[in-house]
Order: structure tokens, then sequence, then C-alpha cells
């Protein structure tokens, strides 16, 4: 049976791990420490695009479920790769994998790239390498391990991305005007059965934790598409759940939500 | 390479970038990463749209724009970046561009922080803008005779501006003379006098009630010297013949007497204007525009008048037939000759590049200049006496086509305090007349980001409506109002400058003055015979002569 979607919505390990880097091409504005804040518009900037690594030191073991990447300047000829290890010691690394770079049928890269593991340890380290990149330096916005909670009911209600275009030109019948380009984004629209009570208190404490403006990562085909079909999101609307008493103590229906991707 | 303004789509990103002492402030409408390892903070909220005028024909002056920023204020960030250091007059350089590449983006509006424009929410925080030239507006001239200076002082002195001289005003050039003042009564028999600020070139001759008077002691660079005969101040005036300042301020220098020139020293050396801050190539191309017929002479500040330095600087613009601003691209001071250039770097609009209206119609309007300025006679007063306080002439003209046209008779009069040489008067006084003889006509556009880099006194052609290709039409923006969030520029107003391209260009395929409609009487020039008539009928119509006056 293929996953139901995912949710992770607590970053705090790697957030506050202690940060260690190659290099960084300033200490303030593109500094390591931008991957480990909710911002995706202020990146971490590298001085090259050869062997450049970011490592998170977590205190303690601790357990990685998935590993996501946004908003970041990597062609599809990147090599990125995620190790992990119980000491501060990669030759050769406990953990490594891989990540894949996903593009759309032009070719132009995905900015976001998740993927699913399980494994616990300290040490997380990403390795890029990026020798064809125009730029000359790799960039990434956020970087982040996490644990998920994976939907026991999967979510329903016809779940339907809306793709935005927050450009701004005048619509006018029949006239190609001049536009002013921003970057899409996608909202997602989905109702959640909560149906079982650990459903229910995942989803609630999502919304008083995170609140509508600190995202989450949402996935809603883990095997097929990871990468794709997952968002940096926030919860646009307020959370309204029906509390139905019945002859099964603690059915409480069904919530709708809508998320919308930040991307900028 | 700077951004190229013709694209159809392109991710505009506008900037602004806050100079403190210590360091610079990047932020733009949202994050942006560049490539020369700048990065600006997505923490501009809004810009307000920016209206910039190189004031009305008649009086044109550099007219302060106003603007305002609004920041999002994310945990007091804002606020607590102002606390380190207070931004009040702090230089703001707006700037546009898109993509990644920091040579895409290019500088549109200098401006400084307004002083008490400033507030401040929770959530937001506003500032108000206006452009650098507040900031050097100065009272002219700075300095007075004041009694600690100069504790000797005659006392119908005292309190004096100290006037700067520009030009030439010896006898050679006329009978006119320059006020003098006595600023120690102990020196020498009739005391120490002054007569400029800003140094002199050559001092000539002095007068005592219009009688030549003995003196010594002259100190060119200090503008004083001193009478070596009595003098009662009660009684007494005291006038020169002399050469006023140079480009140095020291008598080695060369003597400064064309407008272009003098209005640059005013903005150096009067303002404190830093030369950087200002178009040396434009000036220059004013003043190649200009002969030996148009040399000013004039002294700011005599009559014990002090005046706004906008004021000075509008008249010098008006008589050396100019309009100036500060620009957007350059943060500099900018003046333009008027007359019509077809250079074939001017932007052409055609109907494609205007902006839609709602029911599909072209965000284009044409319009007569309803300001009232018509006038098909003038009189020019010039060779101002600053002694006397009186124009020793004058030069009248009208225009006998015109007022036959209209069966109507507008009379102007054209005060010249700097020209004083009658080719000179008479070509600026018959440009007015040419122009506000008939109807001025102007044009309001909506144009996209082909506008955007644009500012107020650079021209372009149009193809729309009446406009025809062939016409190719030439205006010169006085005014717009630029929406940088959406790239539109609605309206910018264009004066139609066929008018004073008369007897300077026509195109190859002009209609003839036979065959030409009124409106194309009115705006355009024409081929003329040796007489100046367009009419080549054998008995030509007076109307036919406006070429004339150019």
């Amino acid at each position: 049976m293929a996953a139901y979607a995912r949710l992770a919505r607590k970053f705090t390990d790697f957030d506050t791990a202690t940060l260690f880097y190659s290099s960084q091409a300033n200490s303030t504005d593109y500094k390591a420490a931008n991957l480990q804040n909710i911002f995706v518009g202020q990146p971490w900037r590298t001085d090259t695009d050869l062997g450049e690594w970011s490592k998170w030191d977590l205190g303690s073991a601790k357990l990685v479920k998935g590993f996501s990447l946004f908003n970041f300047n990597l062609t599809a000829a990147a090599s990125v790769t995620l190790q992990a290890s119980a000491t501060d010691s990669w030759v050769p690394p406990d953990f490594s994998a891989t990540l894949p770079i996903t593009t759309d049928p032009d070719g132009d890269v995905y900015k976001r790239l998740v993927y699913f593991l399980d494994e616990t340890y300290r040490y997380w380290r990403l390795v890029i390498s990026d020798p064809t990149n125009p730029d000359g330096y790799i960039q990434i916005a956020r970087a982040m391990g996490w644990p998920y909670y994976e939907f026991v009911r999967n979510i329903r209600d016809n779940p339907r991305w809306v793709y935005a275009d927050p450009s701004e030109g005048d619509r006018i019948p029949g006239t190609q005007s001049a536009v002013v380009q921003k970057e899409p984004f996608r909202r997602l629209r989905f109702g959640i059965p909560l149906t079982l009570r650990a459903q229910r208190d995942e989803v609630v404490t999502w919304f008083r934790k995170n609140g509508h403006f600190v995202p989450a990562v949402l996935c809603l085909d883990p095997d097929n598409y990871p990468s794709i079909d997952s968002a940096y999101c926030t919860i646009e609307t307020e959370l309204e759940e029906d509390f139905v008493q019945g002859a099964s103590a603690g059915y409480y229906d069904f919530v709708q939500i809508v998320l919308e991707e930040k991307t900028r | 390479m700077p951004p190229d303004f013709n694209l159809p789509i392109a991710d505009w990103t506008l900037r602004v970038k806050v100079k403190l002492s210590g360091s610079d402030l990047y932020f733009a409408n949202e994050e942006l990463a560049l490539d020369d390892g700048t990065f600006w903070k997505g923490r501009l909220e809004s810009f307000s749209l920016i209206q910039r005028s190189a004031g009305s024909w008649i009086d044109p002056r550099v007219i302060t724009p106003e603007a305002t920023i609004v920041f999002k204020n994310i945990n007091n960030e804002i606020v607590d970046l102002i606390a380190q250091e207070n931004w009040a007059n702090k230089d703001v350089e707006l700037s546009v561009g898109y993509s990644k590449q920091a040579a895409n983006y290019q500088n549109v509006f200098f401006a400084k922080v307004r002083l008490g424009g400033r507030e401040a929410t929770d959530t937001r925080v506003t500032i108000q803008l206006t452009d650098m030239r507040s900031a050097d507006r100065r009272t002219l001239p700075q300095d007075l005779i004041d009694s600690t200076t100069y504790p000797n002082a005659e006392t119908k002195s005292l309190n004096h501006p100290i006037p700067w001289v520009f030009g030439d005003f010896t006898f050679a050039v006329s009978t006119t003379r320059v006020p003098a003042y006595q600023i120690d009564h102990t020196v020498n028999t009739g005391g120490q006098f002054i007569i400029t600020g800003g140094g002199l070139k050559q001092h000539e001759s002095v007068f005592l009630n219009d009688v030549a008077a003995t003196y010594a002691n002259v100190n060119l660079d200090a503008g004083t010297f001193e009478l070596t005969q009595a003098y009662n101040p009660a009684t007494d005036t005291i006038t020169v013949h002399c050469q006023g300042r140079t480009d140095t301020g020291l008598s080695t220098g060369t003597l400064l007497q064309t407008i272009p020139d003098i209005t640059q020293d005013v903005l150096e050396s009067m303002m404190g204007v830093a030369s950087a801050k200002l178009d040396q190539t434009a000036f220059d191309a004013w003043d190649a525009e200009l002969t030996i017929d148009d040399y000013a002479r004039g002294i700011i500040g005599n009559n014990a008048q002090r005046e706004d330095s906008d004021e000075v600087l509008a008249r010098l613009l008006f008589e050396g037939f100019g309009d100036m601003i500060i620009s957007g691209t350059t943060g500099q001071y900018t003046p333009q000759f008027r007359l019509g250039d077809p250079a074939a770097s001017i932007p052409t609009f055609r109907t494609e590049d205007l902006l839609d209206q709602s029911d599909g119609t072209k965000q284009f309007r044409e319009h007569l200049d309803d300001t009232g300025l018509f006038a098909n006679v003038m009189t020019g007063r010039f060779d101002y006496n600053p002694a006397t306080l009186v124009f020793d002439d004058q030069y009248n003209k009208q225009d006998d086509a015109s007022i036959a046209q209209y069966g109507l008779r507008q009379d102007r009069t054209l005060d010249f305090y700097w020209l004083h040489q009658t080719g000179g008067v008479q070509v600026r006084t018959q440009r007015e007349l040419f122009l506000f003889s008939t109807e001025p006509e102007l044009v309001d556009l909506g144009i996209g980001p082909q506008a955007a880099a644009l500012e107020p006194t650079d021209r372009f052609r149009l193809v729309h409506g009446k406009y025809s290709e062939a016409q190719a039409s030439l205006f010169q923006i006085r005014d717009h109002l630029v929406d940088y969030g959406a790239m539109h520029t609605r309206p910018l107003v264009g004066f139609n400058m066929s008018v004073l391209g008369a007897g300077t260009w026509t195109e190859d395929a002009a209609v003839t003055w036979l065959t030409a409609t009124d409106d194309q009487r009115n705006q355009k020039g024409f081929l003329t015979d040796a007489n100046g008539y367009a009419d080549t009928s054998g008995s030509p119509s007076e109307a036919s002569r406006r070429y004339k006056y150019l």
C-alpha cells in the first residue's frame, strides 16, 4: 500500500543544531545559518560550487525520517549527498545517500527536494558539487531533517492543487500587456478525516504551534513524487473541527484546510 | 549592461538602498540575492507613485518630487535600525531591475529621507522621501555684512548680503555699473569697499556719484578696494566697472559669462553642491547650444535682496532656454537645452506601446496647453542696471500672422535679468513668441516598462493617431507619474517639440505649406523661400512666415 500523506512540522533538531560549513559568501547576508531559519528568500551562499558542505551536530543521536531542501540554485547535474555518522568522522560516513534533483518537462529544476529515510545519528552532513552551475557557487535557502507524521487515514475531499501566479499586469480581454513577473506558488485545499483521536491531535497541534505563519512540509505522494508533490507551506485557513459526541467516543468528523506554498 | 526596459515579461523588482554613515541598508519588495554578493531584504512593503516634473514651460524649475516607502517592521527590525542611526536626511537610492544579475538593475530615483517624515507601528514603518534638491536649497547669497565681521561698516550697508557678481560690467560692454558697499570706514580716506563675495576677474574703474573716483589696494579675489578720496555714507554712492566671478574664484581664472557656466557655479560655489553631483556633459552640451550673443551678467544679492536658490536657478534656466532635473539614473543635476534633437537614440512609442484601457482603447490624450500662456506680442526688457534697478533696454516683437489668424492680440513682458545683449534677447524673445503665438500641444500617455527609466526633459517620438510614422513627432517629457511596482508610467505628459523644430529640421515626406492643415501649420516646420515665406503661391500669406523667429 502506498504511503499516505506525510506532514513534517518540527525542525527543531536541525534548526538548533551546531552548524558547520565549508564556506559562506559572507557572514551576514549569506551566512550558513540562513539554512536554519524559516525564510526561503535569504540563502546560504558558498564560495565555490565544488565539494561544498554543511554539517549539523544534533548534540545526540536523533531519528531523522526525512530531509528537505528549498529554494536553491542547483542544476540538474548537481551531485547532492546526504551523509550521517555517529561520530564526527566521514571516511566513510555511517550513512550516505544521493538525493535526486527533479526537473519539469522543460528540464528546469524544481527548487524543492524532499527525501525520506529512517536513520538515527548525531552528525549529519550535506555535500554538494555542481561544477556546471553558471553562478559558480551553491545557494540554498532552507535545509533540514525532520521526523514526520503520516496520516493514518489519508486526506480526501478531492485534494486540489491550485497554481497561483502573483505576476502583475493589466488584464484586458484580448490584450497582451507587459508583465511584472513573480514566482508562481501553489495552494492546496484538502480535507482530513479526524476519525482517530491521534490524527485529530496531530492536526490541532500543527495549527496551534505553527499557526498561519510558520511553515511545515507536506508531502502528498511520498512513494512516487516525494519532491514534486511536496510543499513548504503554511496554513491559510482557520481550523474548524466539528466536535461530535456520539456513540463512539472521540469522533471528531472532518476538517478542511487550505495551505499556501512559500517560494520566496 | 542596464536592464532592457523593452522586455514584455520580466521579474521586475524594486530595490531601496538607505545610505548610512556606517554602512548601507538594502531592501527590496522581495528577498533578492544577487550575483554581486549583495542581499536585499524583502522588507519593502510598498512604494508610492513618484511624480516628477520639469516645471512649466515658462517657469522651468527643479520640482521636488515626494514619495513614501512602507517597510515591513518584522520584530521591530526597522525601528531598531533607525534607533541605531537616525535616517533623517540620509540618501536613499531607488532602483529597478530583474533577475539575479546585479547588472540588470538601474537607479531611477535619488532621494533623501524627509526630516520629520517617519512614522512607525508594530508592523510597519513609513518613510517619506524628498529629493536631494530640498537639502541643497539655500538662501543666496549666504554671507552678510554683519557687525561682528565688519565692525566698521557703514550703517546703511549693515546686514546687506554680500553680492556675487557674474559677467562683464566693464565700460566696453555698457555703461552699467555695479554697486559697492563700505565695510570699513577707518581704512584710507574714503574707506574700504566690497563689490562681491565671489571674487573678480577685473576691476576697471570706480565712480563716486557717477563721477570717476580714485582708489587703491584692489583685491580682486576678495572683491574689495579702498577709496582714496572723501566719502559721505549719508549722501554718496559708489559704483564700479568690473568683470565678475571666474571659474576658479580667483582673478587668474576664466570669466564666467554663459548661463550654463553661471548656473553650474551657483550650484557648486553658492549652494555647495559637490561637482560629482553635476552632469558636466549635460552642462557642456547646453553651453554649446548658446552663442556669444547669449552672454549673461547679473548680481545675486543686489539691492539688499537675498533670494531663494530655486528662484535664482529658475530664472537662469528660463533665460537660457533650458530645463533641469536631478537625474534618477545618476543623481546629478542635469540641464537640457530645449530645442528638438532628432537623434536616433530617442525612443519611439508606437500604438502597441501604449497601455490599454479597460474598454480596449489606448491610454492616449492629446490636448492643447490650457495654462493661458498664449501671447502674440512680446516685450523683452533687458540690460538690467543693478545700480538704478531699471532695465536700460527693451526689444518688442509681435506675430502678425498669429494676430490675424486668431483675431486676438495678447501681450506679455519678459524680464531678462541675465541676458544683456540685443542679439541674445531677440532670439530668446522670438522663441517665446513663436511658441506661444500658437496653441502649444501636449499628450498624456500611459506607457509600460519602456518609459520607466525616462525622466522629465527626456524626449521621445510618438507614432499614434494623427502622429504618423513619417511625421515622427518629437515630444519632451514635462511630467510623469511612475508606478515602479507595476512598471507603468501614467500619465506621461509630453510637450510637442515640433513647434520648436520649425526652421531647424523637417522630415523628407513633409507636406507643403499650401497642402498643410491648420493643425500642421501650427505644429510643423516648412521649407521657405529667401524671405521666409513657406507659401510658394507667388502672393504669400503672411501667416506662412512663421520660420523667421528661429
